[in-house]
């Protein structure tokens, strides 16, 4: 029982909506999952269920090899979608009283705040209103409310929505960090970006059910159809026009090609070199973006 | 359990700072005043006025007018048959006054029950009439003011008035304060629902402890309020008995008499006496522990159901509709508070005071007319255990209804397994 996180069979209803229909997935420690999917397809339901905010209507969730329990509450951070703080509060109180309900004591709490505030760069704003905050530090500070008390699973639903590309990073980096820190993290995101640098795992979830599950490589080879980018310049031969799947003209004169597969590819290279410049010529593996919008689209027809 | 009392502080101090609470807690005072004093101010505006027969020597020729604001004066026969009238139930007749002019003496039989006030100003007035205008026309020799003997017929005690205004002042509050910092809870509870920090703070407190951090956290609130109140009435009494002696010391009664001759607000004196009189008799220890434990178990059971009701809607608006259906009960208490202070041992007076969504009200009422102990615990326990049903019943609603938006909550769901 090494894994941290392992759903049996979960389903939750929402009247005669199903929101989340017979998942079944394990996660191991210290991996980073993607959770990706269409909106609508139930990836907040299935953060909610892990975080014990809904109840499965049937199936079961083991944290650490057990059914899980109120108090494996303590063990997580979670960083909800549809953000919520006090606006009336000062920023550092109300850290601090999440820090608290979370466990920790004042001191401690008081302690890690202090130290979050300064590692996202927004310790000057811990006496202020949360209302006068700028969105993006509203952002930074939900987000520390989800990692102050160093929780062993970290649960962040769209992590990254609100924040300028730079706070983005910021995000990004801190992310990368608590990873390395031996801390496990379960995201959702629409953005396929982050989700190839980022994520040790993905699951593709969509209408109720997990769809695709694996690490980004693997499903990445899952996807590969042997196609080949070709960058090039010069006239193409003629037995190449049946292959192009795509084509863009780039500038000097440069054609960007996508290849559907060929067996022969020493032949190709041949050809190629006889009749003009190679800039490049590699292996094209989908992006999460296409497997994403193909997955999507398939169970749409 | 930590949690809850996390929960509780967080609560206390977010509102203790508030604006509201200071100026509900400096208003407060004057508030209550003004409850307990538009009643009596409207009761003395009575513009029913009394009748009353006047038995007088050979009064067949007089047609002087005695009448005024207050009083009807009818002359009548002074013969048995007279009397007999009176005593009947029909007879219009609030107050004979029969006078013998051997002894100069005159009794005042009151049917009606009058208030202090009311007596004093009849005192005064046949005192006027006999002395200054009947007998000096009449019976020169006797003009000195006759001696007089009031007897009272009716059943109600002059101190009723007091007993009802007691009962009803402390029923008023009970209601106010449940209802208002019973809103007060489930508002807190939707404001974290729409402001979304709900999600935070559940995915690390049990629904249930949440629940009973804001239920207590209001109810410290309102024990602050209380307590500073308390405090206030200390203070502002110890003023007084420093400035006057002791509030409850009663003027000398030969003083008033004294007095009632130069100036006629000297009645005043004489209510304060009855005032002071009824307010010793009154089981006051009794009626504040049963204030206290009346507020706390009713302020307990209304606001789980508020909080439930919080748990079940996800705005404002909605919980709306809900205020009042809650808070029914109490309120058709007080439709029902005339007939009970009227008839506090009524069977419906009973039950309402038995019955755990009425009970503070109805038993609040009846307290001052003197109500058997166990009586009070019964209802007590009843309150009691009505609370740790409702508590569960709400914890229930909170564990399966609180972040489910827009589907509604059926009895498979609260009634079904947990996990």
């Amino acid at each position: 029982m090494s894994e941290i996180l392992r759903l049996e069979s979960v389903t939750k209803t929402f009247g005669t909506h199903t929101a989340i229909d017979h998942v079944s997935l394990t996660i191991q420690p210290q991996s980073i999952l993607g959770l990706l999917g269409p909106n609508g397809a139930g990836k907040t339901t299935l953060l909610r269920l892990i975080t014990q905010i809904v109840l499965p209507d049937s199936g079961r969730i083991f944290f650490n090899g057990n059914i899980i329990k109120e108090t494996d509450r303590a063990g997580m951070g979670y960083l909800p979608e549809e953000r919520g703080l006090y606006r009336k509060m000062r920023v550092q109180e109300q850290l601090v009283y999440f820090a608290q309900l979370r466990g920790m004591s004042v001191k401690d709490a008081k302690h890690s705040v202090t130290d979050w505030l300064q590692r996202l760069d927004i310790a000057h704003l811990q006496n202020q209103l949360l209302e006068t905050l700028s969105k993006g530090q509203q952002q930074k500070v939900q987000f520390i409310s989800a990692v102050l008390h160093q929780p062993q699973l970290l649960i962040l639903d769209e992590p990254f929505s609100g924040f300028d590309p730079a706070n983005a990073e910021v995000i990004k980096k801190e992310i990368n960090a608590l990873h390395k820190a031996g801390t496990t993290i379960i995201y959702s995101t629409h953005r396929m970006d982050t989700v190839e640098d980022l994520c040790t795992e993905l699951i593709l979830v969509h209408q109720a059910k997990v769809v695709l599950q694996g690490t980004p490589e693997k499903i990445r080879k899952q996807f590969d159809r042997g196609q080949i980018r070709l960058v090039y310049s010069g006239e193409l031969p003629d037995s190449f026009q049946s292959l192009i799947l795509e084509q863009k003209e780039l500038s000097d004169g440069k054609k960007s090609y996508l290849l559907g597969a060929d067996k022969n590819t020493k032949q190709l290279l041949t050809l190629l070199m006889e009749r003009g410049t190679i800039h490049a010529f590699e292996e094209y593996l989908p992006s999460m973006h296409d497997i994403f919008l193909n997955v999507v689209n398939e169970s749409k027809s | 359990m930590k949690q809850i009392w996390i929960v509780l502080k967080q609560e206390y101090i977010h509102r203790i700072q508030k604006r509201a609470f200071i100026v509900m807690t400096l208003l407060g005072p004057v508030l209550s005043l003004c409850v307990l004093f538009i009643p009596v101010y409207l009761s003395l505006d009575t513009t029913e006025r009394i009748h009353v027969w006047l038995q007088t020597p050979d009064m067949q020729k007089q047609t002087g007018n005695y009448t005024d604001e207050t009083f009807i004066f009818h002359l009548v026969e002074n013969d048995k048959k007279a009397e007999q009238e009176f005593m009947q139930q029909a007879s219009n007749a609030d107050i004979l006054v029969s006078y013998s002019t051997e002894q100069n003496s005159m009794e005042v039989w009151d049917k009606k029950g009058l208030s202090t006030a009311e007596q004093w100003k009849l005192k005064n007035k046949l005192q006027d009439v006999y002395s200054k205008q009947v007998l000096m026309t009449y019976l020169p020799q006797r003009a000195t003011a006759p001696a007089m003997q009031y007897i009272s017929l009716a059943e109600k005690s002059k101190h009723a008035d007091l007993l009802q205004l007691v009962g009803l002042f402390t029923a008023i509050v009970i209601y106010f304060f449940i209802f208002y910092y019973g809103v007060q809870v489930m508002k807190s509870i939707v404001d974290e629902k729409v402001n979304r920090v709900v999600e935070v703070i559940l995915c690390s407190v049990k629904p249930f402890y949440w629940m009973m951090g804001k239920i207590l956290g209001v109810a410290a609130v309102c024990l602050t309020q209380f307590g500073f109140w308390a405090l206030l009435y200390v203070w502002i009494g110890s003023r007084f008995t420093h400035s006057y002696g002791n509030a409850l010391t009663q003027f000398d009664d030969q003083h008033i008499q004294d007095t009632l001759h130069v100036s006629k607000d000297a009645w005043q004196a004489l209510e304060w006496n009855v005032f002071a009189q009824g307010f010793e008799s009154l089981p006051l220890l009794l009626i504040g522990i049963s204030f206290f434990v009346y507020f706390i178990l009713g302020y307990l059971l209304y606001a789980s159901i508020f909080a439930a009701i919080g748990a079940m809607t996800d705005n404002e608006t909605d919980t709306q509709q809900f205020t009042f259906p809650i808070t029914a009960p109490l309120f058709i208490t007080f439709l029902f508070a005339g007939f009970i202070i009227s008839d506090p041992y009524s069977q419906t007076a009973i039950v309402l005071s038995y019955f755990p969504l009425t009970s503070p009200v109805a038993m609040m009422l009846r307290i001052p007319f003197g109500i058997e102990l166990w009586e009070i615990v019964i209802s007590m326990f009843l309150l009691a255990g009505t609370f740790v049903l409702s508590t569960y019943f709400a914890s229930q609603v909170f564990k399966r209804g609180v972040l489910q938006y827009g589907k509604a909550m059926s009895w498979k769901d609260f009634f079904g397994r947990n996990k």
